[in-house]
């Protein structure tokens, strides 16, 4: 079942004018989506494939910038984003979004399910797929969704990923889908967050990330 | 600036509250201190500067009321003339009244009172009442000298009528030591005049008699020889000598009686302390002490700000992200409620 199925609101049809769309109604705060929008730009808009979300810490926003960058893709620049909810350890999206929390990630890599089936429509162009059932080695989950073809094949159709990472710092496995999702976006809570701790976290990236500061 | 600035905000009721607390506290204080009664009398000293202090003495520069405040000032250091000064009037009495401090409000007073040293604790021993009689007087009395002869002693107390008597037996004790001393000194030059007046009557009597048994050696001497005028001279000598002598004597004892008159002691009082009717200065005192609650909170939330502030060490704008990290801010999303 898509989210359509599943007593949401559905999305209204498209429109041949994208400016009059009427808005979708989401979980994400339109101020969020609109400042998300103008960080869209600022890395790359319309030209990147692929963007990783992610933090130093839990708590900073990152799966709420997650879902508002995939919104942003489909309302600002009409094109087909998946949401793909890496952080196995606390999967939050699935119930955010009223979807099924499986088939899901966990269930793909072990081969249980397909792309088609793990892949869920939430809107008109933002598809998502969940973490799946409950992961003991979220490591090998990663590493097999990295090292295999599985994240070619559930990004077959879509414009851009966008990967809800865990947390650098306050995760086992951090770091490892780091390098696969760039550029990256780091979501930093204003005035909660240390600076060591962001500097801890900025040290073992493979690249200088995009920072997002969220509440300022 | 801005920092302060967003700290204070973001703190606001935390860093208040100090400040509200300082100032209720001030209150409180104001509220709960005894009203002071001040009482002052005004003494005129006689004489010049060196009727006091001699020509030559460091001092014979100074105006006699100068040279009295002096003096009085120092006998308030004394331990001894505090004592006496404290038992000559109501001052010891009223300090060694110590109630009991029962409960309730007045006995929250009583309390406030014995611990600013108004008053001696319960069952205080007399050591202890004039020990705290000691540090009233100094802590309290004041004595200025407007010269060339007045000198003006004031003393505060929570009672206008010890206030008012504590003056007078101050004067008083003044007045007595120093007409002890004078009296003394007088003695003193009594004495010894006493005692050059019987010398010099011997010797006159020794001269006296060797004229007339010069005479008597030389019965038929019809004009005075060299030996009989040395004789006559040395007994007119002793006699002249023995005068002065007397009427030194009987200027020390004019000097000595002179000090058991009115104003021997060398001052008169000619403003006489009067219980006082209204307190002193409440309104200064509490504004004084509201500013400086109010400065003491102000100057604890200054330094709340600033440590919270150096304390701070996360992220708050996008110029920290540069300055901070280094890197490259891509947006701001606002505090949403």
């Amino acid at each position: 079942m898509t989210a359509l199925q599943a007593g949401q609101s559905g999305p209204p049809a498209p429109s041949a004018h994208p400016e009059r769309r009427p808005r979708l109604v989401t979980p994400v705060p339109d101020e969020i989506v609109e400042a998300c929008s103008l960080a869209s730009l600022q890395i790359g808009g319309t030209t990147i494939s692929r963007l990783g979300i992610t933090s130093a810490i839990r708590g900073e926003g990152r799966t709420t910038v997650a879902i508002a960058m995939a919104l942003v893709q489909q309302q600002d620049y009409d094109r087909r984003a998946l949401l793909l909810e890496l952080d196995l350890e606390h999967p939050t999206i699935a119930r955010r979004l009223g979807l099924r929390m499986q088939p899901g990630l966990a269930e793909l890599v072990r081969g249980d399910a397909s792309a088609g089936e793990v892949t869920q429509l939430w809107s008109e162009r933002v598809a998502v797929v969940t973490a799946g059932g409950p992961v003991v080695r979220g490591d090998r989950v990663l590493t097999r969704l990295l090292s295999t073809e599985l994240l070619t094949d559930i990004s077959q159709g879509f414009d851009l990923v966008v990967a809800d990472l865990p947390p650098i710092l306050g995760s086992t496995v951090g770091r490892l889908s780091l390098s696969a999702f760039e550029p990256l976006l780091l979501v930093v809570r204003a005035g909660i967050t240390p600076v060591a701790r962001v500097r801890e976290a900025v040290a073992g990236m493979p690249s200088q990330p995009a920072v997002i500061l969220n509440g300022a | 600036m801005r920092r302060y600035l967003e700290t204070f905000l973001r703190h606001r009721l935390l860093l208040l509250v100090p400040l509200v607390l300082a100032l209720v506290t001030g209150l409180a204080a104001v509220t709960v201190q005894p009203k002071q009664y001040q009482a002052s009398a005004k003494i005129l000293f006689y004489g010049s500067s060196g009727d006091v202090a001699p020509a030559g003495s460091p001092y014979s520069y100074m105006s006699p009321a100068e040279q009295q405040m002096g003096a009085l000032k120092e006998l308030i250091t004394s331990r001894s003339f505090c004592s006496k000064v404290g038992n000559r009037g109501p001052l010891a009495l009223y300090l060694t009244g110590g109630t009991p401090a029962g409960g309730g409000v007045g006995g929250f007073m009583t309390k406030i009172i014995q611990r600013l040293g108004l008053a001696a604790p319960t069952g205080a021993t007399p050591d202890q009442v004039d020990s705290l009689t000691y540090d009233m007087l100094n802590r309290t009395v004041t004595v200025i000298a407007t010269p060339p002869q007045l000198v003006t002693v004031t003393f505060s107390a929570a009672d206008p009528q010890v206030a008012a008597g504590t003056v007078q037996a101050l004067v008083d004790q003044f007045s007595a030591e120093t007409l002890e001393t004078r009296r003394v000194q007088a003695q003193a030059v009594v004495t010894f005049f006493e005692q050059q007046v019987a010398e010099q009557d011997k010797q006159g009597a020794t001269a006296e008699s060797a004229v007339t048994k010069y005479l008597q050696a030389h019965p038929g001497l019809k004009v005075a020889d060299t030996a009989l005028t040395s004789l006559r001279r040395t007994a007119d000598l002793a006699h002249q000598r023995y005068d002065g002598l007397l009427l030194e004597l009987d200027q020390a004892r004019l000097d000595l009686a002179a000090q058991s008159q009115p104003g021997g002691a060398g001052f008169r009082v000619i403003d006489p302390p009067v219980p006082p009717t209204q307190p002193v200065g409440q309104t200064m005192a509490a504004v004084r002490t509201v500013a400086g609650a109010l400065a003491a909170g102000l100057l604890l939330t200054v330094l709340s700000i600033l440590a919270l502030t150096a304390a701070d060490t996360t992220l708050r704008r996008p110029e920290d992200v540069t300055s901070a990290l280094g890197l490259r801010p891509a947006g701001t999303i606002p505090r949403v409620a």
